[in-house]
């Protein structure tokens, strides 16, 4: 039976995504961080990512809507 | 089955998107079972395809996707996602492009260019797979024919 590994925190594994991504010329530096932390996330985690970045912006899901 | 950016969030790529995209593999004609299992869930019904689900977030039910064929064969090749304990169906990022560039919306090209970037990436860099290459075969000359 294989045994899980405990996820690193996802700081550390965007980091690592980084690296993969320094061969890349096709992208900005700024871009490929947002890929990096993307692709990095766990789908929970991004769903967090996105629904925080848009209540930022007190426009839609999460935020109580005016009657 | 989850479709558009939603479902692109879930497979990597960071933008915000203000609804949820839920294909139901039903005729709209049927919009009434949806409905009333949204009702039942404690959803609040807006419309016909729109719902808002106790925690505020909006949900549209599609029932045909623009340039995609029917449900059950998208259905099939669809990812599993693992997501709030659910294994869940996700429509793949190149099915998601197609349908966006059958739609032809304007507010789709930025969507479709992250798309097709994430693609690009992870097809150079994570989807890189050691596949075993079948041994070269020393190839047998045909035999030369001598001109008489």
């Amino acid at each position: 039976m294989k045994r899980r590994r405990a996820l690193l925190p996802l700081p550390e594994r965007a980091a690592r995504m980084l690296a993969r991504f320094k061969s890349i010329r096709w992208l900005d530096e700024d871009e490929k961080a947002l890929f990096a932390l993307g692709f990095a996330a766990t789908p929970e985690e991004r769903w967090k990512l996105v629904r925080n970045h848009i209540q930022l912006f007190n426009s839609s899901a999460g935020s109580k809507r005016r009657v | 089955m989850l479709v558009g950016m939603s479902a692109a969030n879930l497979q990597g790529i960071l933008v915000s998107t203000v609804d949820v995209d839920v294909w139901i593999g039903l005729p709209s004609r049927r919009y009434m079972t949806v409905m009333n299992l949204c009702r039942k869930l404690g959803a609040n019904v807006r419309s016909q395809n729109k719902a808002y689900l106790s925690d505020d977030t909006p949900v549209d039910f599609i029932y045909e996707v623009t340039g995609l064929p029917a449900f059950d064969r998208e259905y099939e090749r669809a990812i599993r996602l693992p997501f709030h304990g659910l294994k869940i169906p996700v429509l793949p990022l190149d099915r998601i492009c197609k349908s966006k560039l059958a739609a032809g919306r304007d507010k789709d090209k930025l969507h479709i260019l992250l798309i097709r970037q994430a693609l690009k990436l992870k097809r150079g860099t994570i989807g890189k797979r050691r596949v075993a290459r079948p041994a070269k075969r020393a190839m047998s000359k045909p035999p030369v024919s001598k001109p008489k």
